[in-house]
């Protein structure tokens, strides 16, 4: 899975690489309707984001806010035609490229799907159900270079959960 | 042009069935081959001559590990490589289009869309190429290819595997063709080169391709390389924005020119061309956009240069010196007169006027989404502290962010590595604590070059900044900002212009009009009256948006 998740990045995102039709973006004209991003840094907000970094002795988290959607639910949010490669995919993402640090409260609850394992997968979801501690969820976001796809519990703009979506 | 296989040419490399003849050149043959599961594929044999050196090999092995790190952005992906063959060769994804050479021989110099599709499309991939630390080393026309319509380089990396051999490193079997080789690849010591000669290859090939002929073209190699390292370029043909862009990348000192990744924020910060070429091609805004953001794992476009200016440093004349001179006495001053606004400039006394009303103009429409941070600067985050450096200190307090000069005057607090390009805005929460002290904001700040913004009690300056070399642009007394008070900071940069806002009152317009200083960096920090002692300011509540 490790290795599949840059493949999958990679083929949203590089359209040069892409022989045959261009994938439009998802706003590419002024018709079609534009992401909007969650405002994770106040209020309480339930989201998907790109962790960026995790200092668990700061308590702070950097984030960037993501639009995280299954391929078909993505073209229909998009206006994207029914031909276009990303509708068939299981998932894909569009990015704020907005980072945000964020407290971290202290018994944040940080929770791992344990390198896939179906007891450790939220029903529906696909966000991790296992706890695991600060330094685990640190060593994870390492292993994955810096960019983990993560379900974003905030309350009142502190990070209070912080789960591993599994992406097959 | 495909030809049949020769006699004596191999019929299969590995699993790899060769088909026909793609090219030849200085370091093998190029084969159309078939996979296994009938993927059509370019292998790159090396000649066998080459295959005997052990340190030949050792390099093609090294080389071919990076190049298969680069992202296929506007590239073709290198896909196998088996350097322990007999004749050891790569394969490459195969692009079955003509080359950029091809097409303008055939067909004369690009329209403005293609041109613009071309700049984008070479730049994308030399960031993605640079990114993946590997420098291409031999960009010219007969290196891109045109995949329905999309343009894709080959041949990155590995011309360093012959280049650093010593047995090829006589001038007159330098890899790369002339036309298109940076000032410092004549030295005589051509393996010092940086990834700053790709961008120069760069700014050759748009040249080319808007042009139909090359920026130092002569009669000879010869004559062509004495104009590379004598001349300026002749780019007359060129559309305006592009050529100024262009004129950059082909600066002889490999340290004025953009690192790739810079070059495309300018790009895509650029006119309504881009905008456009952007909206029709969205395989382009995407790879782009990817090699945007995949910038915080790159580290070979990187140039050497200071973070911190020190008062020891010696100041350098360079060419920015006069732009910016130029800039303070003439655009700054039409700027302020079309504004009727008392400003005072380098040299004058201050004057006290106040700023009745500036009006700041709505955001450029960006095809590209740009980058922006928010931190609350109370804890590490996006910044860092720092707490045992002589020449100052950066502490995070529940207030924010403390800074503190050290021996020097002034002390930079490391942040972010973001690019920001075009229309932004930069704020923060701004406290002077101690006299004679002054919260500083850099931005399109390159770690050479860049706008300062100085604010100070009783005084707001911005200043254009070249290593040491400081013109002001504009300095406004202000009562505004007050020492002890915690004041938000706000700077409005809309196309060429900067609004300085504290807390709700505007406070002045400068203008940013250096061409070369188009996209960089945006960094806090403090500095001090040496008379006084340390300085000492906090930051909090930074915004940085792109917009």
């Amino acid at each position: 899975m490790r290795r599949l998740l840059p493949l999958i990045a990679l083929a949203v995102l590089a359209g040069c690489s892409t022989p045959g039709k261009p994938q439009p973006g998802p706003s590419p004209s002024a018709a079609a309707p534009q992401p909007s991003f969650a405002d994770v840094s106040r209020g309480d907000t339930d989201s998907v984001v790109r962790l960026r970094a995790y200092d668990p002795a700061a308590r702070s988290a950097v984030v960037e806010p993501t639009v995280f959607m299954q391929g078909p639910d993505f073209c229909t949010a998009f206006r994207l035609p029914e031909d276009d490669p990303r509708c068939d995919q299981e998932w894909t993402t569009e990015d704020s490229h907005t980072k945000v640090t964020l407290p971290v409260e202290e018994d944040v609850r940080l929770l791992s799907h344990g390198a896939g394992d179906p007891a450790c997968i939220g029903q529906g979801t696909g966000a991790g159900t296992c706890p695991v501690t600060p330094e685990t969820f640190g060593m994870m976001l390492r292993r994955d270079g810096g960019d983990l796809l993560v379900k974003l519990r905030t309350e009142d703009g502190r990070v209070v959960e912080m789960a591993e979506l599994y992406t097959p | 042009m495909s030809k049949p296989l020769r006699p004596g040419d191999p019929q299969q490399l590995g699993e790899y069935e060769l088909l026909e003849r793609l090219g030849e050149g200085g370091m093998g043959s190029v084969f159309l081959a078939r996979r296994p599961d009938g993927r059509l594929v370019a292998v790159k044999v090396i000649r066998p001559e080459f295959a005997y050196e052990d340190e030949f090999r050792a390099r093609f092995r090294s080389e071919v590990n990076r190049a298969r790190q680069v992202p296929p952005f506007c590239t073709a992906e290198v896909l196998d490589a088996d350097p322990e063959h007999p004749t050891p060769f790569l394969v490459v994804e195969y692009v079955d289009g003509p080359s950029l050479a091809e097409v303008v021989q055939e067909q004369g110099p690009l329209t403005a869309g293609n041109l613009h599709s071309v700049a984008i499309g070479v730049a994308t991939a030399i960031a993605a190429i640079h990114g993946a630390g590997v420098i291409h080393r031999d960009l010219k026309p007969r290196n891109v290819l045109f995949s329905l319509g999309t343009p894709k380089v080959i041949d990155f990396g590995i011309a360093r595997a012959l280049e650093v051999t010593s047995q090829h490193t006589r001038t007159d079997q330098m890899v790369g063709t002339v036309a298109y080789m940076a000032p410092e690849r004549f030295d005589s010591d051509s393996r010092t080169t940086g990834p700053a000669a790709d961008v120069f290859a760069w700014g050759a090939v748009v040249t080319y391709a808007g042009t139909g002929r090359t920026p130092f073209a002569a009669d000879s190699p010869a004559a062509t390389a004495a104009r590379i390292l004598t001349q300026p370029p002749e780019l007359s043909g060129l559309p305006a924005p592009l050529r100024d862009l262009v004129a950059l990348t082909l600066a002889k000192d490999p340290v004025e020119r953009p690192t790739a990744h810079e070059l495309l924020d300018m790009l895509l910060a650029a006119g309504p061309q881009e905008t456009m070429t952007l909206a029709q091609r969205p395989e382009l805004r995407h790879a782009a956009e990817a090699v945007q953001h995949s910038r915080r794992h790159s580290a070979g476009d990187r140039q050497p240069r200071r973070r911190t200016r020190t008062l020891t440093d010696v100041p350098r004349p360079r060419r920015r010196r006069r732009l910016a001179t130029l800039i303070a006495g003439g655009a700054a001053a039409t700027v302020l007169s079309l504004l009727g606004m008392h400003y005072l400039t380098s040299g004058s006394t201050p004057d006290t006027t106040a700023v009745a009303q500036l009006s700041v103009a709505p955001p450029a429409p960006r095809q590209v989404r740009g980058p922006s941070v928010i931190d609350p600067l109370d804890r590490p985050g996006q910044w860092q502290s720092v707490t045992d450096d002589s020449s100052g200190s950066c502490v995070f307090t529940a207030d924010g962010l403390r800074m503190r000069t050290g021996e020097s005057s002034e002390h930079q607090c490391p942040g972010p590595e973001d690019t920001f390009a075009g229309d932004q805005t930069i704020a923060a929460d701004v406290t002077v604590v101690d006299p004679g002290s002054c919260a500083l904001v850099w931005f399109r700040y390159t770690g050479r070059s860049g706008y300062l913004l100085s604010a100070c009690p009783g005084l707001v300056r911005m200043d254009l900044v070249d290593d040491n070399d400081e013109v002001t642009l504009t300095r406004v007394v202000t009562q505004e900002f007050r020492p002890g008070a915690r004041h938000r900071l706000r700077i409005d940069l809309r196309g060429q212009v900067a609004t300085v806002t504290i807390g709700d009152a505007p406070v002045f317009q400068a203008p940013v009009t250096d061409k070369s200083l188009v996209a960089g960096k945006v960094v806090f920090g403090v500095s001090s009256d040496p008379e006084q002692g340390r300085g000492t300011v906090l930051f909090a509540g930074a915004e940085i948006r792109s917009l």
